[in-house]
């Protein structure tokens, strides 16, 4: 398996990996912290019972909700594409790697990329909070709560992703239901929980650590159970339509 | 001549459809063993099958000796190099880049990639993008991929597909040396031409069975060619029995031996029709294949 992901990093060069990935974070930063700017967001800065961190967290949220979806179709759409238009899955299988098992190294090199990307995203958002000198203490834990969740919530769906653009040879529908996901990711911030629980794209919303209170921001445990229950399903699912796209006979 | 690749009822179904039905085939050591028919014929699948990409719904397949299963597949594909329908190759690496790829695909050295680049003439556009080759460049590269791993059985289904005239000699050129080397190398084609210059044993299919197999003298040893008899006198050959077609020269006769040859020349002889010369028509390969397959394949 370790040979197999070190082969998908060989496979990434000039696909723009990195600088996709570097583009999407940093607007999502920006577009978290665009509104610290604000004469009214300022005034909030040194005011502990405003929870400025808790807003920021609460738009950084919704911004990934926006873009996550969509990054993750692009890079799984893109890193499975090549075997499709390479005559990738036959060149590979006669040499003893199955599509599923390429499939598998495919989401273990994205997360690989995932992982530091995420952090960083979360640490340009913090950072940006920083620069424009919210006073009030750092709460880290709801911080690095939400990153891990939304780096498991991409991970899930870089999945669905590669399993997609592997079954379906035309990439618009994968990247078109990753756009469509990023609406839904938006909107389920807004919907009833027990909605958001049964969309995939509502654990965009699900992982949340802050929820309103009337016009407060306010910190909120998120549904671990459900969350762990999503990953799993995804998981099961994941490693069952690998082991069967191994007997696809293409 | 030991057998590299044999089958014995080789079927395959899909949907209802029989692909490849009952095939019995056996491709001899260190030849190029030329798989012939059809589009759609079921060469493709029989390869793929061979190489453990697609299931038998029925049959076996014994490869260097070995019974041909999911257990035993993984050992024996080291051994194997191919090419099965469009060349692989990956548009955005170099040729160089993809090669790398196949040498830890496979853990192979250095110098195994080196020469199979350089055995299909390769080295000089190794860095170049693959999505800028020519089809012919790309075919090569398909080709070196599975060459690098030195294998003892190539499968290159259609490997000139698309090819001009000079490629596809190239390719040629290149296979007869590679069996010169001991590598047995089995070929398909749709077109007769191209597997006829190259190929020691011929497998011909159509429907998904297998017409022929064998070399090519005994192909044309399983089709009589018709006889020409030169006369001036052709309707008084036809008075004296002989089923035949006037044609301006004499009279053309199909279907007969070399025993009823004699038995026609000597009835000829003795009712006085003068007989200038007597001859079998030159036969090219196209007419045999056309004959078994009852002109219904495409070549």
């Amino acid at each position: 398996m370790k040979r197999a992901v070190a082969l998908e990093f060989r496979k990434m060069r000039r696909l723009r990996v990195v600088p996709i990935v570097l583009v999407l974070i940093v607007a999502v930063a920006a577009l978290s912290s665009a509104s610290l700017f604000s004469g009214s967001t300022r005034e909030t800065f040194d005011d502990p019972t405003a929870a400025p961190w808790a807003a920021l967290l609460l738009t950084y949220t919704f911004m990934a909700a926006m873009t996550s979806p969509i990054l993750a179709a692009v890079l799984a759409s893109r890193q499975t594409d090549i075997e499709n238009t390479g005559s990738g899955w036959t060149l590979a299988s006669t040499a003893g790697y199955t599509p599923g098992k390429l499939c598998r190294a495919k989401l273990a090199a994205l997360a690989v990329i995932l992982l530091p990307a995420v952090a960083l995203q979360t640490l340009l958002v913090i950072g940006a909070g920083l620069l424009a000198s919210i006073t009030v203490p750092l709460n880290v834990a709801p911080w690095i709560g939400y990153t891990v969740g939304l780096l498991l919530v991409d991970i899930a769906f870089c999945a669905l992703h590669i399993w997609l653009a592997a079954k379906v040879e035309n990439q618009l529908i994968s990247v078109g239901i990753g756009m469509l996901g990023a609406f839904i990711g938006v909107f389920a911030l807004l919907m009833p929980d027990w909605l958001t629980r049964l969309i995939p794209w509502g654990y965009f919303a699900m992982i949340s650590q802050v929820s309103t209170s009337g016009r407060d921001v306010v910190y909120a445990t998120p549904a671990y159970g459900w969350i762990a229950g999503f990953l799993i399903i995804v998981g099961i699912a994941f490693t069952l339509a690998t082991r069967r796209l191994d007997r696809i006979e293409r | 001549m030991s057998a590299v690749i044999t089958t014995s009822n080789l079927t395959k179904t899909f949907k209802g459809h029989t692909a490849v039905d009952s095939l019995d085939l056996n491709v001899p050591q260190g030849v190029v063993y030329g798989f012939l028919g059809p589009n759609g014929s079921g060469k493709s699948t029989t390869m793929k099958m061979i190489l453990g990409l697609t299931q038998p719904t029925s049959g076996d397949i014994t490869v260097f000796g070995e019974p041909l299963t999911r257990a035993s597949r993984s050992a024996l594909l080291p051994s194997i190099g191919s090419m099965i329908e469009a060349p692989p190759g990956y548009g955005h690496l170099t040729g160089a880049e993809n090669m790398r790829i196949v040498q830890h695909m496979l853990d192979l050295s250095d110098a195994q990639i080196t020469q199979a680049l350089s055995t299909v003439r390769l080295t000089e556009h190794r860095d170049k993008l693959v999505r800028n080759y020519s089809l012919g460049m790309k075919q090569r590269l398909g080709i070196a991929m599975a060459l690098a791993r030195d294998p003892a059985l190539l499968v290159l289904d259609e490997p000139t597909n698309g090819l001009d005239p000079a490629g596809i000699e190239e390719i040629r050129e290149l296979l007869v040396q590679l069996a010169q080397r001991g590598i047995t190398v089995m070929v398909s084609s749709h077109l007769l031409d191209e597997i006829d210059k190259m190929a020691d044993v011929l497998g011909i299919l159509s429907s998904g069975k297998m017409l022929f197999q064998g070399t090519r003298d005994a192909l044309f040893q399983h089709s009589v060619p018709d006889l020409i008899i030169t006369t001036p006198d052709a309707n008084a050959a036809l008075r004296h029995g002989v089923t035949g077609v006037p044609i301006p020269e004499g009279i053309r006769i199909s279907g007969v031996d070399k025993d009823q040859a004699a038995g026609i020349v000597h009835t000829l002889a003795i009712a006085g029709v003068p007989i200038y010369e007597v001859r079998r028509v030159q036969q090219r390969l196209e007419d045999v294949f056309m004959d078994l397959t009852g002109r219904g394949g495409l070549l």
